[in-house]
């Protein structure tokens, strides 16, 4: 290897260091193939160089944005005279920024939960003999002691995971179509018995994607939440969640971390802006803009956990049909929170309650239930939420009162 | 297969002069796909152009172009090869017939698992035609997670392995082109095989000389309107964003009716070329910016 080859894998090698720390999985075989690349191209036109490099590794449309930026900042780097260590080392940590902003990673903040004093005056009646199991299930979601939300881990391990029938067709024994071809080529070692062989639906993941409120509002219900959904997504298929209060944003990669510390404090640095208002429409929107055929598909099941509120009950009407639409009705709203007949009179939850179906997630055995029914679909019947009832209850109520 | 450009100008150039305007990252992934002979994977929105490139590129290459239509479902037996059970079945009956007393039925059996009652699909025609064709393998990310497993080992090494005959290798490579609309996210075990490309919505200037190139007949006034239209249709939050196919549409749609400019009254008629969707028509109608954009274009301006 002559000077200048030299000098080329080393600063290739630069960049690629930088990409990795940007969570590009990068390896040897791609830096041969990058090399075997330029070989093919003009060198002294950095268009055609980060366009072959960008081919080369780049996998998606986000990536490409990310690689984009590191690659001009590699430039500006090679293009000083004497590249320092210092200049290098800003150069790797400002890629990494590129992937996470560098205010998000500083102070991991823990969510908000009622001090222990306040925990301990709390009065909570249970059932006379109720064993500890029932105790923690029917104990309300904000109410969970850590060493609670701990058992979360070992749950819903025995159940079995997410299925739902697929329009794909196996070969099995029995079935209702007969499978000549199949019948055909394993029947033809063995003897001059023949077994059939039949077309039967599959059975795949059930694809799930849950917009997790993480406004202000809901604050108390976030810990226990994001605990369940880690919980949820050790055990799942195709699970995707992402948080919105202010934007949208993508947690999974948080929740898939092993450890639920260290997801928990992930997620805390990725969607810092908690305590905000909620926004549901705009998040349906960007949800529908920016993860359509990503995160979410035609055959997904949408859940949003969220309290209901928010102002722009026009949008959002708007973007829940949509949703609708889409995903032929499996759209399902979960509330966190207790029922309160004066919620009613609030128009975004009106609408929430015209597109979904509606379940409260008040307890843990409430939301086990949710859980259980995202599998069932249509033939599952709610928890009586009671929104709509209580809606015509109070106009009711209403019309009793301005007839007297 | 031989990469006949010796530079990415030059294919871009030819690409051009095909009728096909590729910017310069596009270009230089199709470039680095005849030079490495790696599959090219591209995603963008639908009609953008990433079916066409294949199409172009087996004309400029004068090679075949085999294509394999994606959808939910698809396997083994529509995508790679399927055995021809009627011939199996007639030279079975033949052979219980014709064949001697003291024959034996494993020969038989051999017989009819062979390469002469393989029905290839566009997977084993792409490797098994010489010279070697483009491949066009459109909207994988209609197919299923096993189809996509199914198609590693074709990707990464050109070959396919059918259990009863053997592995069938391409003698020459040929150039596969996978188009994705993102409905779905696709594996990174596929696209680490391939090169990628993400094609985007032209800009303005870019779609105007596509435009221009493809309907002659339109004059300046009606080109202008159509990119400037269609430009703020994308700037807004539709549930089907109009591409470059459908502007085209349009535009050819303009041509026909004999525009010179477009109206208010022009684009209500045919605003169903780039708006497929009720809900889109419905935004339309409350948005305060096209309302503005049909008022400026009723002036005599665009917009």
């Amino acid at each position: 290897m002559d000077d200048d080859a030299r000098v080329l894998v080393d600063n290739l090698g630069v960049l690629m260091r930088g990409l990795r720390r940007a969570h590009f999985p990068l390896g040897t075989a791609d830096l041969k193939d990058a090399l075997k690349a330029l070989q093919c191209v003009n060198l002294a036109d950095p268009v055609e160089v980060e366009a072959a490099l960008a081919a080369l590794w780049c996998r998606d449309w986000p990536s490409r944005q990310v690689f984009r930026a590191a690659f001009e900042q590699w430039v500006m780097l090679l293009l000083r005279q004497s590249p320092d260590v210092v200049g290098l080392r800003t150069y790797l940590a400002e890629v990494a920024s590129r992937r996470r902003d560098a205010s998000k990673m500083g102070g991991v903040s823990w969510f908000p939960q009622p001090a222990d004093g306040e925990l301990a005056n709390e009065t909570v009646s249970f059932g006379v003999g109720a064993t500890r199991d029932e105790v923690w299930r029917y104990r309300p979601l904000d109410r969970l002691s850590d060493d609670e939300l701990h058992q979360l881990l070992t749950w819903y391990r025995p159940r079995r995971p997410l299925q739902g029938w697929a329009r794909l067709y196996d070969a099995k024994p029995t079935g209702r179509r007969l499978n000549l071809g199949e019948t055909m080529r394993r029947g033809r070692e063995g003897s001059e018995w023949v077994r059939m062989y039949f077309d039967r639906p599959r059975l795949e993941p059930l694809r799930v994607t849950l917009l997790l409120d993480l406004s202000g509002s809901t604050q108390h219900y976030h810990r226990p939440l994001l605990q369940f959904l880690h919980a949820m997504m050790r055990h799942e298929r195709a699970l995707e969640v992402y948080g919105f209060s202010t934007r949208l944003t993508r947690l999974t990669p948080a929740l898939r971390l092993t450890s639920v510390d260290r997801a928990l404090a992930e997620v805390a640095a990725l969607a810092p802006h908690r305590g905000g208002g909620t926004r549901i429409g705009d998040s349906l929107k960007d949800l529908w803009e920016r993860e359509r055929g990503r995160g979410i598909g035609g055959r997904s099941t949408l859940v949003v956990i969220s309290d209901g509120f928010d102002e722009e009950s026009e949008d959002l009407d708007r973007w829940l049909s949509r949703w609708a639409g889409y995903l032929h009705g499996r759209v399902h709203w979960w509330h966190p929170g207790p029922s309160d007949p004066r919620q009613s009179r609030i128009a975004s939850v009106r609408t929430l309650a015209k597109h979904t179906r509606v379940w409260r997630i008040f307890t843990l055995n409430a939301l086990g239930k949710a859980w259980e029914a995202l599998q069932q679909g249509e033939s599952a019947s709610p928890e009586p939420f009671g929104i709509m009832e209580e809606r015509n209850e109070h106009l009711m109520k209403e019309g009793q009162d301005s007839g007297t | 297969m031989k990469n006949p450009y010796r530079s990415v100008g030059e294919l871009a150039d030819t690409l051009d002069a095909a009728g096909y305007l590729a910017d310069p990252a596009l270009a230089t992934a199709v470039f680095l796909a005849l030079s490495l002979e790696r599959p090219l994977f591209l995603e963008g929105q639908p009609g953008v152009g990433k079916t066409a490139l294949a199409g172009v590129m087996s004309q400029l290459l004068n090679r075949p172009l085999v294509r394999l239509q994606c959808y939910y479902g698809i396997d083994l037996k529509s995508a790679a090869y399927d055995w021809n059970y009627a011939r199996q079945m007639v030279h079975i009956r033949l052979a219980e017939t014709l064949t001697p007393a003291g024959a034996r039925p494993e020969d038989v059996e051999r017989d009819v698992y062979s390469r002469d009652y393989l029905a290839p699909r566009p997977l084993l025609t792409a490797l098994t035609m010489n010279p070697a064709p483009v491949l066009l393998i459109d909207e994988v990310d209609r197919a299923d997670e096993a189809f996509e497993a199914l198609l590693l080992e074709f990707l990464g090494e050109f070959q396919m392995t059918i259990p009863e005959v053997g592995t069938f290798r391409a003698e020459e490579i040929p150039l596969a082109v996978l188009t994705s609309n993102r409905t779905r996210d696709v594996h990174d075990a596929l696209r680490r095989r391939c090169l990628y490309a993400w094609v985007d919505f032209p800009d303005p200037d870019r779609e105007r000389a596509i435009l221009a190139r493809r309907c002659p007949a339109l004059g300046d006034d009606l080109l202008d309107g159509v990119v400037k239209a269609v430009a703020v249709l994308r700037d807004m939050p539709l549930a089907k964003r109009p591409g470059l196919a459908e502007s085209l549409d349009w535009a050819q749609a303009l041509a026909r009716l004999g525009a010179e400019r477009l109206t208010p009254e022009l684009v209500e008629r045919t605003l169903g070329l780039i708006v497929k969707y009720y809900d889109d028509l419905d935004l339309l109608r409350r948005s305060d910016r096209w309302r503005l954009l049909l008022e400026r274009m009723g002036r005599g301006g665009h917009g």
